[in-house]
């Protein structure tokens, strides 16, 4: 079980980034800072791949991944919000997180219907299929290769 | 020696501000995992009312104002305040929307869209509205009191997913 | 990533081999596939533990027989 958050520098300062994978701490321990900016769930199990070459592997899952509200972009309302990418990084981490455990970058996750782009246009994943099991969402994952190129170029637009 | 690919974990620069930007383009990347368990997910369009309601609350708590504040500031009447964040099935009055516009800074016209008081047909807007309203929960900079309750929340949302 | 510390498995013949064959299903390294061994277990017996029931289930056959985990 793996919790990340990460800290940032303002956008008007380039983009260092600093992502702080924070692992084994105890929910009672978890204290929210000033600058919390993002949270992901991943679990390491007992998640496997449904990718062909990668079958009944396992993989790292997604559990949950939101943004900071004051980070939202809501272009209609003239929210430009304070951190960009947020969630990329964060994706980045669980990505990053399936190669240390040795799952050669494998991700599955279920996406909600706004975010489908996001997952296969953005990040490059392939939707293995609508399920049932979970309100028809979209289950999406990422091959070996699809993980390199993501970690290497990012997505397409 | 395999040809095993050393990764490197740490995002270029390049990389940032290209998905910076893809990400700025789409409209949400909320995952259902957790949100499923929790039953967070809204089948179909967000309701006018409903994500009126949350961005209120969204755009109050960023200024750090509590209920009776805003009401008192925006000179509206604090249960109105009180139903319109909290329950889902009720509209706001103009006069209550204009205020809210006023006092928050936030468009008056696309409010009005939002609380459902005018024509809409608005595509960027009813996007924003929807990738609102997928969301948990806002928690702009809000008091410690109310830091402990979303600590409280997180905790819940770690425990569910790890007993999921 | 969080801190690691080292302890040495003594392992049978046959343990060792059925590790390797995982290992080499699996496409992970040994230790890779006993951290999620010890990741399954705990998972599974949290929810036993919560008077959940373990089953393996046959679609095919129409069969549910319930694992027993000590």
């Amino acid at each position: 079980m793996s919790k990340s958050r990460v800290n940032l520098v303002r956008r008007g300062d380039g983009v260092l980034v600093e992502a702080t994978l924070v692992d084994g701490v105890e929910p009672s321990d978890l204290i929210s800072e000033e600058d919390w900016q993002g949270l992901i769930l991943l679990k390491t199990a007992p998640y496997v791949a449904h990718i062909e070459q990668d079958r009944g592997r396992p993989l790292v899952y997604v559990d949950y991944l939101e943004v900071a509200p004051w980070n939202w972009r809501i272009p209609a309302l003239g929210e430009e919000g304070q951190y960009k990418g947020i969630g990329s990084i964060l994706f980045r981490e669980a990505v990053n997180l399936s190669f240390q455990e040795g799952f050669h970058g494998r991700i599955g996750l279920h996406a909600l219907p706004q975010a489908e782009t996001f997952y296969e246009n953005a990040c490059g994943m392939t939707a293995i299929g609508r399920d049932s099991k979970k309100q028809n969402l979209i289950y999406f994952e990422f091959s070996r290769e699809q993980a390199q190129k993501f970690l290497q170029k990012g997505g397409d637009s | 020696m395999t040809g095993k690919t050393k990764n490197d974990s740490r995002a270029s620069d390049a990389w940032l501000r290209h998905m910076a930007d893809l990400e700025d383009h789409c409209k949400s990347l909320a995952v259902g995992g957790l949100a499923h368990e929790l039953g967070l997910i809204r089948p179909g369009p967000p309701e006018g009312p409903r994500v009126f309601g949350r961005l209120i609350e969204f755009a109050r708590r960023a200024r750090g104002l509590s209920l009776e504040r805003l009401a008192e500031k925006a000179d509206i009447d604090l249960a109105e305040l009180v139903a319109l964040e909290c329950d889902e099935d009720i509209a706001p009055t103009p006069r209550t929307v204009y205020q809210l516009a006023m006092l928050l800074q936030l468009d008056t016209t696309k409010l009005m869209v939002l609380a459902g008081l005018a024509g809409a047909a608005d595509p960027d807007l009813n996007q924003a509205a929807l990738k609102f309203a997928a969301r948990s929960e806002p928690t702009a900079k809000l008091s410690t009191a109310e830091r402990v309750a979303f600590d409280e929340f997180v905790k819940v949302l770690i425990e569910r997913s790890d007993r999921a | 990533m969080a801190e690691k510390r080292t302890m040495t498995l003594n392992l049978t013949e046959v343990e060792m081999k059925g590790l390797e064959e995982l290992s080499r299903r699996k496409d992970l390294s040994k230790t890779a596939v006993i951290r999620q061994a010890l990741r399954l277990y705990q998972l599974i017996d949290t929810r036993l533990q919560r008077g959940e029931k373990l089953f393996f289930e046959d679609e095919a056959e129409k069969k549910k027989a319930e694992v027993m985990v000590v």
